[in-house]
This record gives C-alpha cells, sequence and structure tokens, in this order.
C-alpha cells in the first residue's frame, strides 16, 4: 500500500517497567498508559481530545474484557468516529501504522491516535512460579496440545531452531551473531528509555548463561510493562502541527508465508512484505539511511537483513560482522537499542522499532542521532509456529522527505 | 555421563494435551497410545499435514486419511533449553533436546530426541520414534539415534 497524504506528527513512549513491584518497579495500568500517552501526543501537537476522530488501539496481551477499546475511549473522554484494533502480535505496531494511514487517505478520520500499551509483566496477574504471564497461551489451538506436552516453552527454544540451522547451512558464527546484541546495548547506553542499558561487551555476551542453546541470556527478548504511540494526520494538517512531519511511504504485509509440510526457517516472509514495501516506496535497499528491524532474537537481524536485500541469503552473518551498525556507522541498526535492550512491550513490541525510526526522521534522537537521514526501514514479525520461522511479517518504510512519488 | 530416558525426566509430567479436545484428532491419539504414528492424508489432493486439522489445509477436502509413518525421520534443527523460563515444571528435566523432525513421510514433528548425550546431537542425524507412556491416558512420541 501506498500513501500520498499522511503523516506521522510525532510518537511518544513511556518509560519501561519490569513490573516487579517489590523492587520498586513502577506500575501502572493499562488505563494509565493509555492516559499518559494520548495526552503526551496531544500536547506535543498543541490540539484538544476533540481534535482526535480515530483511534487505532492495539489489544494487549494481558487480559481484558470483550468492549475494552471502547470502554477504553470511554474512561479518557475520547469521542471518535473511526476505531480499529489489531492483535497480531509483533507485527501489531506496523499494522496499525498501515491501517491508521489507509484510514487518513481514504477520508473517513482525519487525526488518528494509535496507542500500543501492555502489561505483559502485570504483578498482580504473576504466576507465582515463572517470569511469564499467566494466561493460558493458546488454550485451543496447536500449542497447548502439540507444543506444550513436548517440552516447548516458548519463543526461545523456537528461535534456536533458526539459529541452529543457519549455523548449519551458512557457516554463520557466534562472534557474528553476537554482534547484534552488543551494537544494540551500545545504542540502550544513549536511550534513557532503554530497560537494559549497562554496557555489554562482546566477551560478556559470550559469558552469559546459554538459555536455550545456541540462544545466550543476551540473546533473549525480555518483557516489559509500557506505552507507546503515534500521532497521525493527513500531510496538510500535519505540516500545521509540528515543523518536521514524517511520510508513511509504503508498507507491505505476509502472514503465514510458508505452510508447507516441512517450512525453511533460514527464510521468512519478509522478503515478500520488504518487496511490497520497496515497491510502494519506489526505493531499494541501497536507498535506506538506517534500518529499525524486529528484534526478539539476534537471528531476525541477520535473517531480515538478507531478506530485504542488504546481502544475500546466507550472508547475513558476515555481513553484521563487517558492517558498522552503530548509529554514526554504515548501516545504523536499531538505534535505541531494539527490543533486546529497550524491551518488549508487549503487543507494543514493534513500536520500539516504529518509534525510533521517527525520531530519527524528526531529528529528535539527541545524542544517538544519525547525520541526516532521509529514509528508513521498521519491520515487525510474529509468531514462530509449528516447526516454522516467523509467519507474520511488516515492512514500513518511512522519510522526512514530502515529494517522494513525484 | 547422564542416564539416558526415553522420556523427559519429570514427575509428574508437565502440561499434557487434552485427547479428548476435538473428535478429527482423535485417532492421532489413539495411534500413539497404540505405539503407531498416525499422519494426516488427504485423500483429494494426496499432500499431507501435521498438526492434525479438521480439513486439508491444502485443498481445504474434508476427506482426510491416516497413514502410518514407520518412525524413521532426520533431524532438522533443535535446540537444547537448560533454563526453564516459563514452564517450571520442565526444571527437573533440563537440559533436554527439542527437535524439528522431518518424518521420511514429508512431514515435520515437532518432539524430543531422547536416549542420546545432548552434546552428541546433530542436525541430519537419523531418527526413529520411540512411544512414551506418559500416563493410562496419554502417549508421546519422542525420537532417538537409529
Amino acid at each position: 500500500m501506498q500513501f500520498e497524504n499522511v503523516a506521522i506528527v510525532d510518537i511518544t513512549e513511556t518509560r519501561k517497567s519490569r513490573g516487579k513491584i517489590e523492587r520498586g518497579n513502577e506500575y501502572h495500568s493499562l488505563e494509565k498508559y493509555n492516559e499518559i500517552i494520548s495526552r503526551d501526543l496531544l500536547d506535543s501537537a498543541g490540539i484538544e481530545k476533540s481534535d482526535v476522530d480515530g483511534w487505532a488501539m492495539g489489544l494487549p496481551y494481558a487480559p481484558t474484557d470483550e468492549s475494552y477499546p471502547i470502554r477504553l475511549l470511554e474512561t479518557l473522554g475520547f469521542n471518535v468516529q473511526w476505531l480499529t484494533t489489531t492483535r497480531d502480535g509483533g507485527v501489531s505496531a506496523s499494522s496499525l501504522l498501515a491501517q491508521a494511514a489507509m484510514a487518513v487517505e481514504s477520508g473517513v478520520t482525519e487525526t488518528v491516535i494509535c496507542s500500543l500499551c501492555d502489561l505483559p509483566m502485570d504483578p498482580y496477574h504473576k504466576n507465582k512460579d515463572s517470569d511469564g504471564p499467566t494466561w493460558d497461551p493458546d488454550p485451543r489451538g496447536y500449542m497447548k496440545q502439540y507444543l506444550l506436552p513436548y517440552g516447548c516453552q516458548g519463543p526461545n527454544e523456537r528461535a534456536a531452531h533458526a539459529v541452529q540451522r543457519h549455523m548449519e547451512e551458512y557457516g554463520t558464527t557466534f562472534d557474528q551473531l553476537g554482534e547484534v546484541p552488543v551494537t544494540q546495548r551500545y545504542h540502550a547506553t544513549l536511550n534513557p528509555l532503554a530497560a537494559f542499558d549497562e554496557e555489554l561487551t562482546i566477551e560478556e555476551w559470550y559469558e552469559s548463561p546459554m538459555i536455550t542453546d545456541p540462544h545466550r541470556l543476551y540473546d533473549c527478548v525480555m518483557r516489559v510493562n509500557a506505552g507507546l504511540g503515534y500521532l497521525l494526520t493527513t500531510k496538510e494538517r500535519a505540516k500545521k502541527l509540528t515543523d518536521n512531519p514524517v511520510y508513511v511511504e509504503g508498507a507491505g504485509f505476509n502472514y503465514a508465508n510458508d505452510v508447507s509440510p516441512k517450512p525453511d526457517v533460514t527464510v521468512s516472509g519478509m522478503g515478500t512484505a520488504g518487496d511490497i514495501a520497496y515497491e510502494n516506496a519506489g526505493c531499494g535497499p541501497e536507498d535506506i539511511d538506517f534500518v529499525q528491524l524486529y528484534d526478539d532474537y539476534p537471528i531476525m537481524v541477520v535473517e531480515q537483513l538478507e531478506d530485504l536485500g542488504f546481502c544475500e541469503k546466507g550472508e547475513g552473518g558476515p555481513f553484521v560482522e563487517e558492517t558498522d551498525l552503530r548509529y554514526d556507522g554504515d548501516l545504523p541498526l536499531n538505534t535505541s537499542g531494539g527490543q533486546l535492550s529497550a524491551g518488549q512491550p508487549g503487543v507494543g513490541a514493534g513500536a520500539i522499532q516504529v518509534n525510533e525510526a521517527v525520531r530519527q526522521l524528526k531529528g529528535n534522537a539527541e545524542n544517538r542521532q544519525i547525520d541526516d537521514p532521509r529514509r528508513g526501514v521498521v519491520t515487525g514479525l510474529a509468531n514462530l509456529g509449528y516447526g516454522t520461522n516467523t509467519t507474520g511479517h511488516g515492512c514500513v518504510i518511512l522519510t522526512n522527505e514530502e515529494e517522494t512519488h513525484a | 555421563m547422564r542416564e539416558h530416558h526415553s522420556s523427559l525426566e519429570c514427575d509428574p509430567h508437565p502440561p499434557l494435551p487434552n485427547i479428548d479436545q476435538v473428535e478429527y484428532a482423535r485417532p492421532h491419539w489413539e495411534g500413539l497410545q497404540e505405539e503407531q504414528l498416525l499422519i494426516q492424508e488427504c485423500s483429494d489432493c494426496g499432500e499431507r499435514q501435521h498438526f492434525p486439522r479438521p480439513w486439508c489445509q491444502y485443498c481445504g477436502s474434508e476427506a482426510i486419511e491416516w497413514i502410518e509413518s514407520d518412525g524413521t525421520a532426520t533431524l532438522y534443527s533443535y535446540s537444547i533449553p537448560r533454563r526453564v523460563v516459563e514452564v517450571y515444571e520442565y526444571e527437573p528435566a533440563l537440559p533436554y533436546v527439542m527437535g524439528y523432525v522431518d518424518l521420511d513421510v514429508g512431514v515435520r514433528f515437532v518432539s524430543n530426541v531422547v536416549n542420546c548425550d545432548v552434546d552428541d546431537v546433530e542436525i541430519g542425524m537419523e531418527l526413529e520414534a520411540v512411544f512414551d507412556h506418559v500416563t493410562d491416558d496419554v502417549t508421546l512420541v519422542r525420537f532417538e539415534p537409529m
């Protein structure tokens, strides 16, 4: 999908909490997070509640009731003419962005708040024995019937199969894979909103405990509570509300890409999603100044760099080793620390990527600002399935140049 | 060296499937109880699929038959849980091997590699099925080196 008349005015993002109130972590309700992010977005644009006529809401993974989105708007006091929701895992943030952009482009709504708030570490609904959420994963589907009984606890293991296979087929090494979390942690040291901002050396990464071979501790994304959001409107209106709007140039999505009985876990549907987004935007990987790639695990970054055409399939390992991925380097990667260091806020996971891309394109990234970026890629990934790689993929291309389709 | 087992060493066993959950999957669970590894095959298009579904995921036909795998397989990929993160009942079984097991009948099965030292597991190794009668009602199938 291609957009001619849509702009992002601004983004917002709260601090992250691990939800451990006994250790002094802050705790906000879902309603509070939504109140914070909507107020921030209104304040930064200098508009009133009555100026917002649309909401696009990521449905939290935390349990909510059947009319939650409407009751939330009632609680917050927003009267809108258009509401959409999404809950497609790590694709939610890019999907909501595209849905809101389509709605603005079509004229059904003019000014939309996108909100992605979640409490995956809810201290009041916590399993006493576990760091994870208490609600049943997939009560009717294959997770509970065909994966959990065999000891498959979660995505750490399922993604580890992709690492093992990539290493076997292409000779990808730990030295190469370690570049991703170490570089991203460096960026997190420059991001006051990151959950994990202590320096991390490659030696410390090597020494961190194996969680699920070949995944070490620092390869596994950590859940956090947070609220993230963006404000979209027409180009004309955005230019009145901000000096530096960001434009949605193109978006592509792909779900359940490989339903063959024995899928290749070294490729994903990001290739297809990326091709669509590039075609919409009329550009290719050579035109991209930075990448904010969904990073639940380092292997996912490596495979996306391949699938999005920054290197050949199988060359992702050498590519991350030979490319300076820092904010002032050749191809800046996840310049806020990514989810591996900033934390993974449930349904807002992919908004870590969206928000940082917007900050960079607005020139608001402060001490990690990329030098004069023009165009960046944002991605979302979802659902490591039954014996598969990820099966949900979203790719959005953002720019701060207005006349790109002329 | 660790003693080898054909089960994950947890007592009681962690989350078990509900074999009465859906009628269409019953042959799979009953087959395992009889030490038969049954896989769905579509009578209309001939494709095979696992996990069980009430229709063919390729052509939509509900004419699903069950074929018996002889249990031979190749290890496509694997991981070795060494810490529990979410399902604490698995703690006693650590470390164990999760495998993406490609059955010779043409479908991938997610299970465990057992009766084998975790350090000896490698991609491409040939495997055969071993039936683990976890309870009176539930049998799971795991895989051991040939």
